[in-house]
């Protein structure tokens, strides 16, 4: 498992392998963070995307989103460069997403009112250039059948499903946010695939 | 590269290789299998779709992030009216309630008003130790204009006051 340390925010980042190779990133990272334009250009919306899919609810997504990218600006003085800004936005936003579900608020407006994602919509959005239109069809019927696999996810397996073929992080970088033991990510991860396979059919 | 592979990886090696946890041994089976290689990258194909899909609706449908502002606390304006009626109650009530009534009130004439040398010296004391604490490295007023003389001293060198 590689190394990590948590940050004053509770963010646990992977270590860079050296020192060295860190500081030019760190610097990178750490004007992107002063500014709060830049940091809203380059990670509103893969934060929006995560927590939307993750939560199932666009609208609660856009305030954790919110919320995120404000934390994160307020307490970028946290920010070490031991992992990428775009690992520690997702912890952040993981954090955020578990207050919102654990507060009685957050149920109470989940049983009257969620906003769900449109699927439909969604799927439209498959970049037209590089299939055609008799594919583009069964494109956008896999895409909508892989997100009402991942609505049938327990809230647990959906996140570490997206942090790990959406967010495309490690296993490791995982069980670091998550602070769960890599075998307990490993079980949730095939657990998530038995799902969407199952879902999806033939494929996988 | 050949599919003449008989056995094939198992759903849970293929999960394994998914989430980059594959072993060598499966990893050199997906080299020689067509069949498992196009299982796995009809998923992963499947998964690129939905990224693609997602964040380009993502993107599509941008929400303004507000500019981080201080945070201030504001009490709702009802509580406020109400605790601002209350203390006007007290303030004008109870001293009507306690004094039913009221002596005439001795107001201190000017000429009354002396303080005593002990008065004086408590007064300084208390002022060189808010300063202390205030400025800790600046020297203290009372210092700086030689206040802790005798209050005595200070008395006798003030001019008479006329109704005395």
């Amino acid at each position: 498992m590689a190394a990590s340390t948590v940050d004053a925010l509770g963010m646990a980042c992977a270590r860079p392998s050296t020192l060295e190779s860190a500081i030019p990133q760190r610097r990178a990272e750490i004007s992107e963070l002063d500014d709060i334009d830049e940091l809203v250009r380059l990670h509103q919306a893969r934060i929006r995307r995560f927590v939307t899919y993750s939560t199932g609810d666009p609208d609660l997504a856009e305030s954790i989103t919110q919320d995120t990218l404000l934390r994160a600006f307020n307490g970028r003085d946290n920010f070490r460069g031991e992992c990428s800004v775009s690992t520690w936005l997702t912890g952040i936003a993981i954090n955020i997403t578990r207050d919102h579900q654990r507060s009685a608020r957050f149920k109470f407006w989940k049983q009257v009112k969620t906003t769900a994602v449109d699927v439909n919509e969604m799927a439209s959005f498959i970049p037209s250039d590089s299939i055609s239109p008799e594919r583009r069809i069964l494109a956008e019927e896999r895409v909508k059948n892989l997100y009402k696999a991942l609505e049938t996810l327990s809230n647990n397996q959906r996140t570490i499903f997206l942090m790990k073929f959406t967010e495309e992080l490690s296993v490791e970088e995982i069980s670091e946010i998550l602070g769960m033991a890599v075998n307990t990510v490993r079980t949730h991860l095939h657990r998530a695939l038995k799902a969407v396979r199952s879902k999806l059919g033939a494929g996988i | 590269m050949t599919s003449q592979v008989s056995v094939h990886l198992s759903e849970e090696q293929l999960d394994d290789i998914s989430i980059g946890m594959g072993s060598r041994e499966s990893q050199a089976h997906l080299k020689a299998c067509e069949q498992c290689r196009s299982k796995l990258q009809q998923f992963r194909s499947d998964v690129k779709l939905f990224n693609e899909a997602s964040i380009a609706w993502t993107e599509a449908t941008p929400r303004r992030i507000a500019k981080p502002k201080r945070k201030s606390f504001r009490l709702p304006t009802p509580i406020l009216a109400l605790c601002a009626t209350a203390m006007l109650l007290v303030t004008i009530g109870l001293p009507r309630l306690i004094n039913v009534h009221p002596s005439p009130r001795i107001i201190p004439s000017v000429s009354d008003n002396h303080d005593s040398a002990d008065q004086i010296a408590q007064d300084n004391q208390l002022m060189k130790d808010v300063e202390g604490a205030i400025n800790p490295d600046e020297a203290s007023v009372v210092e700086q204009y030689n206040l802790m003389e005798s209050p005595k001293s200070r008395l006798k060198a003030q001019p008479k006051r006329g109704l005395e």
